[in-house]
């Protein structure tokens, strides 16, 4: 039997030959520039004719007489498209030359439209965070891998308790939805603290979406949204990861990380069990005794199961357990009360899930209903001595305990069907709960709020033309807040039910196969309520620092544009992506903290969320990709932007008592920078070696700082930083199904720290601002069936 | 001592034996090709690659079931090749390379991408094939699949 005979029976399985009238046929050959390209398809565009190419890259094909687009398509390379008159090529034959795929730009995401698409097809540009970057990094939790976008940065806004939030084009976390799977589980109180909770190793991957554009998740996602995905497991594994970090060379940060999965031979079931714990001690940067970076013990474990009744549906249940303690300030050893400044915080926290997903045979309707709860009881203590002795001292420092209950509710159902014509229509509803209670009797502090939302989406994708897509959506969402909030002798409600409807329009346009340019608007809004920094305090000059509501808070409305080319080109064997984006936001009746001093009766400093000036954010985000080969990748983006009030906004109202103390106002959003970016590259030097080298820059901004007992604030304009970390990763393989990964490297190893917090137990906790690290050595071991 | 250093090597002996026992005979093409002209049989090809979770969970839950051992061994031949590849295959007289793997990632082998491409979708793995005793296709599977449903089609 010889294979020659078999090899034309195979090809009878993969050509198929249309006749018509009036046929001609061509040859042609398939190379990438050098070498002939065997077994791409050819493929006539709007027919079903086509044929495929041999092994030397040479194809024939019988085309009727009109000009035809062929298509050629193969494993690895882009897909080409060329306009032919079939007559030109009747007596030479047709050269085609493909180009590899070296960026992942055919990956599939899911945050643009809520259902599966390749990103180079969504209308929204999607950035992809992959564990690479994570692991490039060395990040533990979340909130330590998603500056390395262009757009996103993370801060950390207290010395105390280590209160972190992303910010997505300049705008504070608020404005930021963080969803996980797609779904927005993570409640007000969450969002304080929960960044840092989600540990990397059950991350399959991050979606970013920046500014609008992303309203069909919700009418606060007017920065853009976050969506972690979690990993979905095929294999049974088992992994064990171990890292050790010494901030500054002196403070320990160790974390152990294990997983593993289990799925069925007919993956038909299965789970994935994981856990964390973490212990870092605290961090004094400047020897005052008080803490910079937060002593936390994190234990985390949780799991996802999952059940395919049939292969067109698919159950899922998932729970997660976070018990964290945080602690910072000084004298940590000792019981809250008898220090100067303690802020302390025992998190209780589960999470719990179900969702139901259903197809049917052809693919083109499915359904899904998810519901989910998250239950949070908190234990925290945010007071201390405050610098003094006295009896007043000690019975206020004994009165700062509280607790805090917060349930979050989240369900709903999604419908989307795909039409002949490839126009999908995508519709659902949503329903959303979020109580929290939150008592400190010793400073007469409640904030007791449930707010409940009611939404409505439907979303049309347009594919009128073969280069234009456009999705044109909307969302009607009904919010009900129903809050009281006191603090001392002050009371505050916040009474609204408000029905929003939210559009929202994107569209992309094909302008060559290699330049795409895409455009959005969207509308956004919030409800009066307190958000997750107005659930957060801070101490300065040995007091707390509280928020509250003001009263007659209106609902802050957003508009935001965004533009932007993406230009993908190889140059050789050098392949490039640039990316230029656009964005522009209002805000009207921003909420806005404006502190009114030491105006409480013990003294202490309160802010009040208040209706702000109406401001906008504007500017341009860049981002070039560069892989020369296969084993080198290099990726950098910078993000020039205004933060603008339209008229000036105060930050600090004076009562006129303390002399040479006016209001301070301000032109331009705080703590925003105007300049930041970050690079990094990947390096696989032998099968064994990587080298990743991982680069932040944050440039000079306005840094609020408390300089009078009053609660006066000076307007600081801080430095620049530059955050590196460079790691080198040694992999060996005792088994198949063992292998080893040792890991070593430096976060911040130039050391750019802020050098000027306050010292003792007067400061101004939340004067902190760059990178959330001094210079750290970190030693890391992984081991595993991975 | 002796007489336990003479149950380790008893031990490590039925070892071996039963390892040999619990495996699929995998062959190369080169020994396919001679097996084949020697006694026909009916073959079973397999392509994989590293990053494919779906052919790692065959090769570790379906390959190393009893049954399935027990009829591949019996009844077929069976290749098991790396569908991304850099060896130079001979086969049937003909040489299959892999040129692409010089200028690109997860490059797929001729031979391969021969044998596993289809008509209107890109490469795919992973790729089983099952030929009769005359090489002749009976079936091509794009897809996994369980030791139970392997066993149908070997059976067919």
């Amino acid at each position: 039997m010889s294979l020659n005979n078999y090899l034309k029976i195979a090809f009878l399985f993969i050509t198929q030959l249309v006749l018509a009238q009036e046929q001609t046929t061509i040859t042609g050959v398939i190379t990438d520039g050098t070498t002939p390209v065997p077994f791409a398809n050819i493929i006539v565009e709007g027919s079903t004719n086509g044929v495929a190419a041999d092994e030397n890259g040479s194809f024939e094909i019988t085309l009727s007489l009109e000009e035809a687009t062929l298509v050629f398509k193969a494993v690895g390379f882009k897909t080409q498209r060329k306009a032919i008159q079939p007559e030109n090529f009747r007596n030479k034959p047709l050269a085609i030359e493909l180009q590899e795929d070296l960026l992942g730009l055919e990956e599939v995401v899911v945050s643009a439209t809520r259902n599966r698409i390749s990103k180079k097809e969504a209308p929204v540009i999607v950035k992809v965070l992959s564990p690479k970057l994570f692991k490039a990094t060395q990040s533990i939790s979340l909130a330590d891998g998603l500056n390395y976008q262009p757009g996103v940065r993370v801060e950390t806004n207290c010395q105390n308790c280590g209160f972190t939030q992303v910010r997505l084009n300049g705008l504070e976390g608020q404005y930021t939805q963080i969803l996980v799977n797609s779904r927005p589980v993570f409640s007000a109180l969450n969002g304080v603290y929960g960044l840092e909770q989600i540990p990397v190793s059950i991350i399959d991957r991050v979606e970013v979406v920046r500014s609008g554009g992303s309203a069909l998740f919700g009418s606060n996602a007017i920065a853009g949204t976050v969506n972690v995905i979690t990993k979905e497991p095929v294999n049974n594994s088992w992994e064990v990861n171990s890292n050790l970090g010494l901030i500054d060379g002196k403070t320990a940060d160790r974390t152990l990380n294990m997983n593993t999965s289990i799925v069925s031979e007919d993956l038909s079931t299965g789970v994935t069990l994981y856990g964390m714990y973490r212990d870092r001690d605290a961090f004094d940067a400047n020897g005052d005794g008080f803490s910079e970076i937060t002593k936390l013990t994190n234990h985390s474990f949780g799991s996802k199961a999952f059940y395919r009744p049939n292969d067109n549906s698919r159950i899922g249940l998932d729970f997660t357990a976070i018990k964290e303690y945080r602690r910072g300030g000084d004298r940590i050893e000792l019981a809250p009360q008898f220090t100067d400044i303690t802020e302390e915080l025992d998190h209780n926290t589960i999470f719990t899930g179900a969702d139901y997903e259903l197809y049917n045979d052809e693919r083109t309707n499915n359904l899904s209903v998810y519901a989910s709860l998250q239950h949070t009881d908190r234990k925290s203590y945010y007071g201390g001595l405050g610098g003094g002795r006295t009896a007043a001292d000690s019975i206020a420092a004994n009165n700062a305990f509280g607790n805090t209950k917060d349930l979050g509710l989240v369900s709903g159902a999604k419908f989307s069907h795909t039409f002949k014509n490839k126009d999908v229509l995508t519709s659902g509803v949503e329903y959303q709960l979020n109580d929290t209670e939150d008592a400190i009797l010793g400073y007469n502090r409640v904030v007791d709020q449930q707010v409940n939302s009611f939404g409505l989406y439907s979303q049309y994708e347009w594919k009128p033309l073969k280069d234009f897509t456009t999705l044109l959506g909307a969302r009607l969402d009904h919010i009900s807040v129903d809050g009281y909030y006191t603090i001392q002798n002050i009371e505050r409600t916040s009474e609204v039910s408000e029905t929003v409807l939210s559009p929202r329009i994107t569209l992309l346009y094909d302008i060559t196969h290699e330049l795409q340019f895409r455009g959005g608007y969207a509308r956004g809004f919030r409800a009066p309520q307190a958000f997750n920094e107005d659930l957060h305090i801070s101490s300065v000059g040995g007091e707390q620092r509280f928020a509250i509501l003001s009263d007659d808070l209106e609902s802050e409305f957003s508009n935001a544009y965004t533009a932007s080319l993406n230009l993908t080109k190889n140059f050789n064997k050098t392949q490039t992506s640039l990316l230029v984006e656009g964005f522009y936001t209002t805000l009207q009746n921003p909420f806005t903290l404006v502190s009114t001093g030491a105006s409480l009766p013990n003294g202490a400093i309160l802010e009040e969320s208040r209706n702000g000036s109406g401001a906008y954010v504007a500017g341009t985000n860049v981002e070039l990709t560069v892989s020369p080969s296969q084993d080198l990748y290099f990726q950098a983006g910078i993000t020039y932007q205004k933060s603008i009030y339209k008229e000036d906004q105060v930050l600090f109202e004076s009562d006129g008592t303390v002399p040479g103390e006016n209001n301070v106002v301000i032109s331009e959003f705080t703590r925003a920078p105007n300049l930041y970016g970050f690079f990094n590259v990947n390096w696989v030097i032998s099968e064994a070696f990587k080298m990743d080298l991982a680069a932040s820059y944050t440039g000079s901004m306005i840094a609020p700082h408390v300089v009078s007992d009053s609660g006066f604030i000076a307007l600081e304009e801080t430095p620049q930083f530059i955050d590196v970390t460079p790691k080198v990763t040694y992999h060996f393989d005792l088994k198949d199904t063992f292998h080893i990964e040792l890991s070593t490297g430096i976060q911040n190893v130039f050391n750019s720290y802020q050098d000027d917090f306050d010292r003792g137990p007067l400061r101004d906790s939340d004067y902190i601002y760059g990178p959330n690290r001094p210079r750290t050595f970190f030693f890391g071991i992984r081991f595993g069936d991975f | 001592m002796k007489q336990l250093i003479f149950f380790l090597f008893l031990s490590c002996g039925s070892l071996i034996a039963q390892k040999s026992d619990q495996q699929i005979n995998w062959l190369s093409w080169e020994e396919l090709e001679e097996a084949l002209t020697e006694n026909p049989k009916k073959t079973l090809v397999f392509f994989h690659a590293d990053w494919c979770a779906y052919c790692k969970k065959i090769d570790r839950v379906v390959f190393t079931k009893p049954e399935v051992i027990a009829k591949v061994n019996r009844d077929f031949y069976a290749v098991r090749m790396n569908a991304e590849t850099t060896d130079t295959i001979t086969f049937d007289g003909k040489v299959f390379t892999n040129p692409l793997a010089k200028t690109q990632r997860n490059a797929v082998h001729q031979l391969a991408a021969l044998l596993g491409s289809r008509e209107d979708q890109d490469f795919s793995l992973p790729v089983t094939l099952i030929f009769d005793k005359q090489f002749k296709v009976k079936r091509r599977i794009f897809e996994y699949y369980t030791s139970k449903e392997l066993l149908k089609y070997l059976n067919q």
